[in-house]
């Protein structure tokens, strides 16, 4: 038994060293000035993390824009799922399957298939769809839909949103009231998951961004990637660490929010 | 009219009948039980006077009005759920507060009338606590002083203890009788449990596929039992066809079913003086409740139920003779 543990050990171990050496590599890349046979030369050198933070402006205004084009279909998602479900869960339990089933489609049609589907639809045709900004909006609130719904559901039925919204209405308040002062904030933090979750994927896309945005946008995905291809080899590394950690941040944020969800959820059920 | 009257209250699900013209009286100041298994119709028709459920025909009268189309904010009734409901964003006063608030009373009115009612529920020292904070049973208290504080015309209790472990319970049953007598409100509860209904009520109905089939005090429901269904819900009633108690004891019953409690089976290891109906048998099982134990005898070809009082000097063993006693009076016929 103790020798199966040092197996299991020893594979964690082995994955998690896999996993973290090009980060450090790469971090450690970006505190030099080019590497000289197998060690970084200058290192320590924070020349170019002075230039990230002082002097790259198309860097923060890509992260920015990222951020833009996240948070828009998010909150249209958010919005559009949030009254569905309530109406689902509140009225119509019989469509959650359908309901269900067409927020997995996104899974089954992933990035580049939606995205030549749509430039092919829409593209060119004049209408206010064959915007490229709103097509990116909309495939992007199309492609985040399995994380907001599932996300959504799990919350409204943990708080028992129907009992809820029952005894509100027997103590004289109206559904209006009862959604914005009792609902919504009880899914403040199944909203705040669903949110980090699709950020995190929204924010690493590439695939979408390249094909429907082609060389109008530039992201901080393909910023790097362009970087990747022309830049210097220690400042690129600056900037891949810079949007490591932002995504690290991201994810970590969600991990610790979805954890503290299940254990409020496992406590109401004890 | 009664305080509240149920008129001819049918209710479909779909296909399913899950109310069958239901005529009910409930007077005023009264504690009523809805009893029965689950899906029979009990909280349906607790839920039809709450206006959460619709009624397919039929017409509600609550205070001598109809309330059949009223909306259930209009209605007057005050709900406490099983699973408790209350607002997790807000705390116990807020909870409580919650309908004085809707019905725009001043703010200090609602402060005096919210401390009064936790002081009634005694959870004055909860006042700033989260639900997340409380017990079960606190909960369910914060509950019913939410229901209370609005003063409805009826208060509805829908299996409002069953999330509740056995001891606290009980001690809720209680609590929730001293105060509905103290308030003296008309009280509706729903339960699946015929002791807590015993415990509780002025009055139980009991419920069987969508229909009543009896309606009686406590004490005449569990002694004059007014069916077979009413008697296997009821206690834990002995149930036997006439024909085959008839064999066994030598009796001379008319066709149909015989019930007896098993609390009033005596048995004896030597034949009894007394005069009663004796059958001779076998400890089949023993199986200690508490303060009595349950036996099962196998009594001339018959299966009967004894309990009798847990006298450790007075023990019969499985495989031991004994004899059965059973007062000729005791036995009801049932159709």
């Amino acid at each position: 038994m103790k020798q199966n543990k040092v197996g299991h050990y020893i594979v964690l171990g082995v994955t998690v060293v896999v996993m973290i050496v090009p980060v450090l590599f790469t971090l450690i890349y970006g505190f030099s000035n080019g590497w000289l046979d197998i060690l970084p030369s200058d290192f320590p050198s924070f020349t170019y993390w002075k230039e990230l933070f002082f002097d790259s402006p198309l860097f923060w205004q890509n992260v920015l824009r990222s951020i833009y084009l996240c948070v828009i279909p998010i909150i249209i998602s958010l919005v559009c799922m949030i009254l569905v479900m309530y109406t689902i869960v509140m009225h119509m339990p019989k469509l959650d399957g359908l309901i269900q089933t067409i927020s997995m489609i996104p899974y089954t049609l992933r990035g580049v298939v939606l995205a030549i589907s749509v430039l092919t639809l829409y593209a060119g045709k004049g209408t206010i769809f064959s915007d490229r900004t709103i097509m990116l909006f909309s495939v992007y609130s199309v492609i985040i839909l399995p994380f907001v719904y599932r996300g959504l559901r799990n919350n409204l039925y943990a708080i028992n949103a129907k009992q809820i919204v029952e005894a509100a209405e027997l103590l004289g308040a109206s559904g209006i009231y009862t959604f914005f002062r009792i609902i919504v904030p009880n899914m403040l933090t199944g909203i705040a998951v669903a949110a980090l979750l699709s950020f995190g994927l929204l924010f690493t896309d590439f695939p979408i961004v390249k094909l429907i945005g082609g060389n109008r946008y530039e992201t901080a995905q393909t910023f790097l990637w362009n970087q990747q291809r022309s830049g210097f080899g220690p400042k690129t590394s600056t900037y891949i660490i810079m949007v490591f950690l932002i995504i690290f941040t991201i994810a970590t944020a969600s991990y610790r929010l979805q954890h503290k969800v299940e254990k409020q959820d496992a406590e109401k059920t004890k | 009219m009664a305080y509240i009257h149920f008129e001819h209250i049918n209710k479909y699900f779909g296909t399913n009948h899950v109310l069958k013209d239901i005529t009910l009286d409930i007077e005023q100041g009264e504690l009523v039980t809805f009893l029965g298994p689950s899906g029979c119709g009990k909280s349906t028709l607790l839920r039809c006077l709450s206006g959460l459920e619709e009624v397919t025909s039929g017409k509600i009268f609550l205070d001598g009005k109809d309330v059949t189309e009223v909306s259930p904010r209009k209605r007057g009734c005050g709900m406490v759920f099983q699973q408790y409901s209350l607002f997790p964003n807000m705390t116990v006063a807020q909870n409580v507060a919650f309908g004085l608030k809707m019905q725009k009373m001043p703010k200090a009115q609602i402060e005096t009338k919210v401390r009064e009612m936790l002081d009634v529920v005694g959870l004055s020292e909860k006042y700033d606590q989260y639900p997340r904070s409380l017990s079960g049973g606190q909960q369910q208290r914060v509950a019913l002083a939410r229901a209370l504080v609005v003063e409805p015309k009826v208060l509805l209790l829908d299996e409002p203890l069953s999330a509740i472990d056995a001891l606290l319970r009980k001690n809720l049953q209680i609590e929730i009788r001293r105060i509905q007598r103290d308030l003296g409100i008309t009280t509706l509860f729903v339960t699946h449990d015929q002791d807590e209904a015993m415990v509780m009520s002025d009055k139980i109905h009991l419920f069987n596929m969508g229909t009543i089939e009896q309606s009686a005090s406590p004490v005449d429901m569990y002694t004059k039992p007014a069916s077979k269904y009413a008697a296997s819900f009821i206690g834990h009633y002995n149930i036997l066809q006439a024909d085959a108690f008839n064999k066994a004891a030598g009796t001379e019953y008319s066709s149909g079913c015989l019930a007896f409690r098993p609390e009033i089976i005596g048995i004896s290891r030597t034949e009894p003086e007394e005069e009663a109906i004796v059958i001779k048998g076998t400890v089949r099982n023993q199986i200690p409740h508490g303060n009595i134990v349950r036996y099962t005898i196998d009594a001339n070809g018959v299966e009967l139920d004894a309990d009798i009082l847990f006298e450790a000097s007075s023990i019969f063993e499985i495989g031991e003779q004994v004899y059965v006693s059973i007062k000729d009076g005791n036995i009801l016929e049932l159709e």
